[in-house]
């Protein structure tokens, strides 16, 4: 069941990042499964009329429908085919309230280019192409563009529903309507949303950022690739000494070269390459890193001692940004010399 | 008679652009993002910088678009707009929705109509109402950046005092989508 969920999620929603499963997951975590399938988020898309597969283009984290106050998105296909436009709305509690397969909030065959609006009512101020049939009052929910192309791409507003704009010279007084904008978070737009890694404004991979908005750099999150290989790797944390403090570390067994740089590898200069010399990436974490460093291996003994690496066994341990990497980076060549010299 | 191949084989692979050109010409060269570029009046290429979804002309409320040029040398700047079926509506070639030599730093705001609240340099003329489309900003750099409102045409903010039962005009921002 769980598997299966998740390939028809990896499938459909092809467009969310791998952000949004981490969300999931991360809900799963707090106790919420029996909203599994709830929202914007969880709730299986559906099928076109037509038959044609839907998938997310946009998540609208405001739906309202209330008082008078409608949401409108206005939609342009921007892809090389005609597309199948929908609009999913879910009430306060995460129920999806309209069949897109019904045609309720369904539009197909929108040309290459054209644009078309979904309103949850008709209103006085713009010109709707379909108008939803909700119940009167959905008050505050969320919603979901979905469409059969990828390449879909829409504005929302929040719209008073009742009035319309009048001259001035004919009615002075009559108020004008409210309009605000709503949020659309979409991937390829050039923005950054919630759940998005990257957004490089469009939607191909091998770019640096995925068609999902995933970041395709290894090194995310983890650091960077600190020393311009184009690899993130274990040698990437060798460049962040700044081993100021001398390092008396119970438990520590061995030379402690944490609290030494120099020239291990006789390049001539004091850099990464020494790290590797020295086997010991962990050389140039520096002292506060290293006290947040003994907090995540186990068994937590107190201190950080070598003891503490081979626990871990990976280097990649020091990547993570929970351990809030701080660690300076010093130019090649600015402290060469013999070992034992101090850094600073 | 390999002559007569050659011939025919022409024939056909014309013929065969014609249908497709027929058949597909029409989509291809639709909307903000598979419309060729335009050029502007002085020949020079543009550049697709942003795509605007949602430009409105309907019911007295217009769309604006506010650009700066940052690039440190001066620059043209034009905004296109397609309509409902995706149909490019105005000509930056001919000098509509096009300000050519905007300086470096300086701001200049296109508007699909006039507008009693703001003050735009250039005005893009197209029929009445276009209702619901798209558009996008084009230039000689990509180094520049805009913004874009969804505004009244015809409400200006007045002075409470001097008319108090006045409304102020709707105003709603309209993102845009920057093109790498």
């Amino acid at each position: 069941m769980v598997d299966g969920r998740r390939r028809r999620g990896k499938t459909q929603v092809r467009r969310l990042s791998a952000g949004w499963g981490l969300a999931l997951g991360l809900c799963a975590l707090l106790g919420f499964p029996s909203r599994g399938l709830a929202g914007m988020l969880d709730t299986p898309l559906p099928t076109f009329s037509d038959g044609k597969s839907a998938q997310v283009v946009g998540l609208l984290p405001r739906v309202i429908k209330n008082h008078n106050l409608e949401t409108v998105v206005v939609c342009t296909n921007l892809d090389t085919v005609a597309a199948n436009i929908g609009l999913e709305v879910f009430d306060k509690d995460g129920v999806l309230v309209n069949s897109v397969n019904a045609g309720n909030g369904e539009i197909l065959n929108v040309a290459v280019g054209a644009t078309r609006t979904i309103g949850t009512a008709a209103t006085a101020l713009l010109t709707e192409d379909h108008k939803m049939t909700l119940l009167p009052d959905l008050r505050n929910g969320s919603g979901r563009v979905v469409a059969s192309e990828a390449k879909v791409f829409c504005a929302a507003l929040l719209v008073d529903q009742l009035h319309a704009i009048v001259e001035p010279s004919i009615c002075p007084t009559c108020p004008v309507p409210s309009l605000v904008s709503a949020p659309v978070w979409a991937c390829g737009n050039s923005i950054v949303d919630p759940f998005e890694q990257c957004d490089d404004g469009n939607l191909e991979g091998g770019d640096g950022c995925s068609a999902s908005c995933a970041s395709e750099d290894p090194c995310f999150g983890k650091g960077g690739d600190t020393d311009g290989d184009t690899i993130c790797d274990a040698e990437d944390p060798c460049v962040h000494f700044a081993n100021t403090l001398p390092l008396v570390i119970s438990g520590f067994s061995g030379i402690p070269d944490e609290c030494l740089c120099g020239d291990f590898d006789g390049d001539g200069f004091h850099s990464a390459t020494d790290a590797a010399a020295i086997n010991d990436c962990a050389a140039f974490i520096r002292f506060d890193c290293v006290s947040l460093r003994d907090e995540v291996a186990a068994p937590i003994d107190g201190f950080y001692s070598a003891t503490d690496a081979d626990q871990v066994s990976l280097v990649s341990a020091f990547l993570e940004p929970v351990f809030q990497l701080t660690c300076g980076l010093r130019p090649e060549g600015t402290c060469g010399g013999a070992t034992g010299v101090s850094c600073f | 008679m390999r002559m007569t191949m050659r011939k025919t084989g022409g024939a056909l692979a014309g013929a065969s652009l014609l249908v497709w050109a027929l058949t597909f010409g029409t989509w291809v060269q639709a909307g903000p993002s598979n419309t060729p570029l335009p050029t502007f009046s002085d020949a020079s290429p543009a550049l697709h910088v942003y795509t605007a979804v949602g430009v409105i002309k309907n019911n007295d409320l217009e769309t604006a678009f506010i650009c700066t040029n940052l690039d440190t040398v001066a620059v043209h700047i034009g905004v296109e707009v397609f309509d409902k079926e995706g149909v490019l509506a105005n000509s930056v070639n001919a000098g509509n929705g096009a300000i050519l030599n905007v300086p470096v730093g300086a701001t200049r705001t296109f508007a699909t109509s006039g507008t009693a609240l703001l003050t735009e340099d250039a005005l893009i003329t197209l029929l009445p109402n276009l209702r619901n489309g798209s558009g996008r900003v084009v230039a000689t750099s990509k180094t520049i950046s805009c913004s874009a409102l969804l505004l009244d045409e015809v409400h200006a903010i007045v002075d409470p005092l001097l008319c108090p039962t006045c409304p102020p005009p709707a105003v709603a921002h309209l993102p845009l989508i920057r093109v790498p």
